[in-house]
Formats: C-alpha cells, structure tokens, sequence
C-alpha cells in the first residue's frame, strides 16, 4: 500500500490540463463527434471562421488553464453578426486575462447546436480499479440529482446500452410521456469510444465531454466541450 | 446431497408431544429438495476449473501444524488449540519450543522437526516472532502457512514494516500465506473452526471476508436462519494471497454454490474485477463492501472526477461483474436465502411482467399497513386469476365484511385454527396461479398464544402447510410481535421449526425482512433474464 499521503501529493502534481483545442482533438481522433470548429487567435481570424461555417456560432475559450469556462465569463452563445463576434471575442479574452490565463487569445469557434437532450461522458482513473467510465445527463441534473452511470473501461455496446438504462432519466430520453426519443444508439457508440481511449491511453487522468448534445433518434450526438486532465507517466 | 438452505436441527423441547411430532425430523422437506436441485442444475458450472490450487491444502487440510500452541488455559493460542482438537478431523500437531506436550499430543520445537508432511500451517506466535516463523515453513516446503497473529499493516508504522517483510518471505516461494491478522477458518469438511459457538454443518454456501468478527456473524446469524455456511474463511490483510485468488477458487470450489464476500479493500482492482466476473458466470456471488464513503475525487477539474467516488466505482464494478451488492449482514442473509427461488420461480417471466405477491393474514389494520409497506418497497400484489379468487370466496365467506375478497386476503384468528387446512388451501391455490410469484402470510403470535393450546393449533396448520405444493414459489410466513418479550420464546420457536423446519416456508419477525426476500428474488430473476438475453 506504500506510503499514501505521500504519493498522492507526487501524483498531484504531475497532473496537467491541456487546451480545449488539444482535447477536441484527443477525442476527435477516437471516434468523437464535434460541430465544426476552428481556434482563433485574432478577432479576423474569428469573423473569418465564423462565415465560413455559418452563424450562428459559440465562442469559447480554449485557454487550459481555465477551469470553470462559463463562470469566468469566457463563453458566448448565439453570435449571429461579425459585431456580436468581434465583442465575444473582445470579452472572452478580457476575461480570460483577468483570470489569469496565459493563453487568453486563444478563443474557439465553433458552430451552434441544437439537440433534445444533454449529457456529460466522462473518464476518470480510480486508484483501485483504473480507468472509469461515466455518463450522466446534463450538467446541472447530473450533479444535483446525481443521476448517472459508471463502468470499468472499457465497455461494449451492449454495456453502453445498460449504463443508459441505469438512468433515473431513462424513461423520458427513450421518448416516454410524449418526449422525442433521443439518439441512444450514437450515445452508446461514444460511450465505447471513450472507454477505449481509456482503456488505451494510461495517461488520462480525467477527461470530460461535457455537454454532449443529442439529437432525435437517428440524428446522431456531438460532443460540444471537451476536457481533459493528463498525468505525467511514472517513467516520465 | 448437500442442503441449500435446509433446516436448522431442531431445538429439543420439553413437551414430549411436540417430539413425537418431530420424529420426521431426517426427511427433508420435498419441496425445499426439489428447489435445491433445480438450483444445482443451472448453477454447476460445465467445466469445474480442475487445476489444483494451493487452497485445496487449507480446506481439504489433512494434517495441521499449529505453532504456538500453548499449553496453558486461558491463554487464546490454548483456547483455539484444545477446539481445534477436538473439531478437526485430521492430524493436529502443536508446535512449542517451550514444552513436550500440549493439551496431550506430542509437541515440536519447529516445523523442521516434525517427521510428517504438514498441509497447513497456523501461526499464533506473537507479532515479532512471526517472520521467523514464516521463513521456517518457506524452509520446508509448507504449501501453505496461515497467519493469525494480528499487529501488522492494520496497525500502521512498524507493523507495516513486518507485513513488507512477511511478504517478502514467501516471495517466489513454494509457501503461500494467508492473513496476517485472520480469525481463522471454519470448515465443515474437514472439522477446522474458531468458534464453539457454532455448528460444524456441511452446506454449499462460502463467506469470504476481510473482517474476522463479521465471520461470526453470518454464521451464527445464517445458522439461525437455517442457512449452511460450509466454510467460512477470515482472509485478514490478504498480504499474499489476496482477494483474486479467494475468489478464484471458490469459484472452482464444487462444494461451494452461492459465494459471499465482504470486502474493505484490495490491491488489484481490475484483477478483482476479472475474477469476479468469472465467478458470477459459475454460481450468485454477493458482494458486501465496507467503508462506504463517497470521498469525492483528488482532483475537481472535472464533473466525472467529482461525481464519481470510489464506493460509486465499488457498486458499478460489482454490478458490471455480474455480482450483487447487499447492504448488511442480514440483507446478504436475506439474499442467500431467496435467490434459489429465482430459479425455481415459474418461467411465465415474459418481459415486462411485473413479479406479483400475495398476502395473506389476520388482522385489518395490519393487513392495511402491511399493504401500503408493500407498495412503498416497490413489491407489487399480484392481479389473481378468477379460480383463485374463487377459491378465495369460497373458503373466506366472511371476507366480503372484512373489506373484499382479493389480494390481500383476510382471515379471522378464530377461523384460521377452527379450519386447520385453511391457510394451506388459500396458500396452495395462489402458488398454482400463474400471476402469482410469492405469498406473503402474516400471522400475530400474540393472538395465536391466546388459544387454548397454541402449539396444537400450530402443529394442525402446519401439518397441512406442509403437503402443498408451492410450484417453485416463496412463501414467507411474518409473525407479528414475534419477537416481543411477552410471546413465550417457547412458542416463537416452536413456530419458528414448524413453519421453517418442517414446512419449509421462510420465516420472519419483520415485515420489511419478508419484503426484502421478495425484491431480492425479483432482482435476481431480472438478472437472469438480462443475462439469458445478452
């Protein structure tokens, strides 16, 4: 059992988010759905993505070092002309300088979605049992009724399915009491997709897609933010 | 063939009529005969994992070492040596440096001096003496050496040090080693035990546990509850063999066919988990987990890191591994007790059926209340068919007054006992209903120790409780103010081994305990489907 208290401060310390950029493409690159997106370093350059993908559009700080992204003020909703842009990309920054980030111009924009249903994916590394899998609906209900469901990484389709079925929500997402039916199937399928890269990438400590946003049945899901917390290899 | 959960031996009483009555006590109840093999069938696994394993020299031990033994009374390391002596079966052997003999049989001044092949050997030396000790049975090829002694990793500092040491010591070993820091082992095999207090009876049901005093618990608790724990095994502080390998074998172990565990901790994680998995492929697994605090993550940078605390991670990993999860000593009592009904229970589970109950009893208000519990706990009345309620208008004609002739039922005390074969008929007819998948009976001790002669009226109910056929079904019999000081204990336990011993029904003093049953044996049903599905 070692020395506890310790190794958990050693550990601690080894640990290190990375920007929202980095982890997009983290989750991109296994399989997860995002809107489309861009970094923008420059006001021009924001106005520029913004019309090439079509408004409206999210703006949202890439910076790694923020950590709670809407409480410091560093996310714009609904921009739908280049001064409502402009002003989010302004904001955003201020407010990510303000914070203290030392990558405050990094802002991403990204393309509005709109779906039925919200849910947080996420992974953590349990001391005990290693990498875990969790997906939990919306931000808020998530925490305060905590509903949600948990694996060891990683999972098949069929336990995706289940952990879905675990929720107290349940009901209500498979389109109960005259609701639309979200898209189980696509969440399930990123269910399995990160508890793979769970299983697979040892040096995720923690990684968060959150909100994930799912359409009507058929339709699909994406993820719209996402985190990621590394930890530094013991043979690094 | 060995008994699930059969009877408890009877308590001898003083009234002779009552053991007249008890003469049939070596004939098994038929009904809990056929429930049991129906279980065997479905739980023995195809392919039993025949490779030998190290534990099989613990429980199929035929001669035991104990060192440390001592030869003076009142000393524990006595006290275990003189029950063991008398229990085990085998070869018992002291080992002291200090005297020839203990408790009569020859001593040794080591292990190295013993001219026999030793299986086991037992330490209860004190804490600074046991490395030594350890490293003699490495010496001499003992299979496997179980530590006792207690003052190691539990107790921090020093002892940590030891335990390192220990672990150390057996290293790359043909020597195995169990605890330190264990109670014991209790084996109806070969007659090893830690305790006077309990019966050493064969059954198919293990319990594996980190915590040497809950051992004491299940045992003497389940046996009370006429459950046949057949080994019982203190692990203590799994320095070597640890929570993979337990598992491991008692999964393979024949002899054992619903595996309990409680568990504070484990090194290997993910080798638990694999382990456990297997396991619940073979025979039902329980799971009681201590230490149950939701400490939130290290880290709060993210919603999974804060929502998901270890003891969350602990019930998933139990669930996804196929195990269940209990919450107490007496819900994993309760556990093991229903889940062979989930086999029996009639197949007519088509999706979506909801498991219904009957309830039968005397006294409204009860019947009242005990209705609505059933409800809060989620246990469903069943719909009855139109013969059962029949039936019911039939033998219940006052019902009508009584607020209804349908599920529940309600019966007067005075017309339960001047009827004898009433409660069996109503009983009877609800375990043929096909909406029907457990009967509740509820009686009032109270009211029943105010007839005439109370053990009678008992004893012709129950000897036509006993001849029907239950079709697979639990039938819990609640006895109301059952466990209150002015109901006689005389009469509770008297009723307690006719309605359980002889007619094989479920007995409790609670209402919740019954309702407990009930949801267990659904869940488990559930289980079975999803895993027939997947």
């Amino acid at each position: 059992m070692g020395n506890g208290a310790e190794e958990i401060v050693r550990a601690e310390s080894e640990l290190r988010s990375v920007s929202g950029d980095q982890a997009r493409n983290l989750a991109m690159e296994n399989g997860v759905r995002f809107p489309f997106w861009c970094l923008a370093t420059n006001p021009d350059s924001a106005v520029e993505t913004a019309r090439t993908i079509g408004e409206p559009v999210v703006l949202k700080t890439a910076a790694a070092d923020i950590v709670h992204k809407s409480d410091a003020g560093c996310v714009r909703l609904n921009l739908s002309t280049e001064r409502e842009v402009r002003k989010a990309w302004s904001e955003i920054v201020g407010n990510a300088s303000r914070a203290g980030s030392t990558t405050p111009d990094h802002v991403i924009v990204e393309q509005a979605e709109k779906g039925i249903a919200e849910f947080v994916i996420g992974l953590k590394r349990s001391e005990i049992f290693g990498p875990v899998i969790m997906v939990g609906v919306g931000g808020i209900w998530v925490e305060v009724m905590r509903d949600y469901a948990l694996r060891l990484c990683p999972v098949s389709k069929d336990e995706a399915s289940a952990m879905l079925t675990d929720l107290r929500a349940f009901p209500v997402l498979a389109g109960g009491r005259n609701q639309e039916s979200c898209d189980l199937d696509a969440l399930a399928d990123m269910i399995v997709m990160v508890s793979r890269l769970g299983a697979e990438r040892e040096d995720i400590h923690e990684l968060d897609l959150n909100p994930v946003i799912a359409m009507k049945s058929g339709h699909g899901a994406v993820s719209v933010d996402a985190r990621v917390v590394l930890r530094n290899r013991a043979s690094d | 063939m060995q008994c699930w959960y059969g009877r408890a031996d009877y308590i001898a009483f003083d009234s002779p009529d009552t053991e007249n009555r008890m003469s049939a006590r070596e004939e098994l109840n038929p009904d809990i005969e056929r429930l049991v093999s129906a279980t065997r069938e479905v739980l023995v696994p195809d392919d039993h994992d025949s490779t030998p394993h190290v534990l099989d020299h613990v429980f199929d031990a035929r001669r035991i070492a104990v060192v440390g033994a001592s030869d003076t009374p009142g000393k524990w390391s006595n006290d275990l040596f003189r029950l063991l002596s008398e229990s085990f079966k085998g070869d018992l052997i002291p080992v002291n440096t200090r005297t020839d003999h203990v408790e009569r049989k020859q001593a040794y001044s080591s292990i190295s001096s013993i001219p026999l092949e030793v299986d086991l050997v037992l330490v209860v030396v004190p804490r600074d003496s046991v490395v030594n000790v350890v490293r003699e049975c490495v010496d001499n090829r003992i299979p496997v050496v179980h530590v006792l002694s207690s003052g190691f990793g539990e107790v921090g500092g020093h002892g940590s040090e030891l335990q390192r040491l220990l672990v150390d010591t057996v290293a790359g070993s043909g020597t195995a080693l169990i605890g330190p820091n264990s109670l014991g082992i209790h084996c109806a095999r070969t007659g090893m035990t830690f305790t006077a207090g309990c019966r050493l009876e064969a059954g198919p049901l293990t319990f594996v546990s980190q915590s040497g005093g809950l051992c004491y618990d299940v045992l003497v608790r389940g046996q009370a509850r006429g459950l046949k724990f057949g080994k019982v095994i203190s692990v203590g502080n799994c320095a070597d063999l640890d929570w993979p390998d337990y598992v491991r074998y008692f999964s393979a172990d024949p002899d054992t066919e619903a595996l309990a565990l409680y568990i504070e901790s484990v090194s290997d994680g993910l080798h638990l988990y694999q382990e456990l998995r297997e396991a619940a492929k073979r025979k039902p697994v329980f799971v009681l987990k201590g230490g149950k605090t939701r400490c939130g993550s290290e880290s709060v940078a993210s919603h999974t890191g804060r929502m998901a605390g270890e003891y969350d991670i602990w019930q998933a990993m139990i669930r996804q591994a196929g195990c269940r999860e209990v919450l107490s000593i007496d819900d994993l009592l309760i556990a093991m007790e229903a889940t062979p009904y989930a086999e029996t229970v009639p197949a007519g589970h088509q999706a979506g059926h909801r498991f219904g109950t009957v309830l039968i009893g005397t006294g409204g208000g009860a019947t009242v209340l005990l209705t609505d519990e059933c409800e809060e706990a989620g246990v469903s009345l069943a719909p009855i068919s139109e013969e059962t309620r029949n039936v019911f208008i039939r033998n219940v004609p006052d019902a009508e007054t009584l607020g209804g002739v349908d599920n529940p039922v309600e019966i007067g005390v005075d017309r339960l006992f001047a009827d004898p074969a009433l409660l069996a008929r109503l009983t009877e007819v609800s375990c043929r209903d096909a909406n029907v998948d457990a009967v509740i009976i509820h009686l009032n001790l109270t009211a029943i120790a105010n007839l005439a002669d109370p053990l009678d009226a008992l004893q012709r109910m129950c000897d036509h409780l006993r001849q029907i056929e239950r079709n697979g079904r639990n039938v819990s019999v609640v006895l109301r103010n059952g466990d209150t000081a002015d109901t006689s204990d005389h009469l509770r336990r008297h009723t307690w081994n006719l309605l359980h011993g002889q007619a094989g029904l479920s007995v409790f003093n609670r209402f919740d305990e019954a309702l407990s049953l009930i949801r267990h044996i659904e869940t488990c049903v559930r289980d079975n489907e999803s895993k027939e599905d997947s």
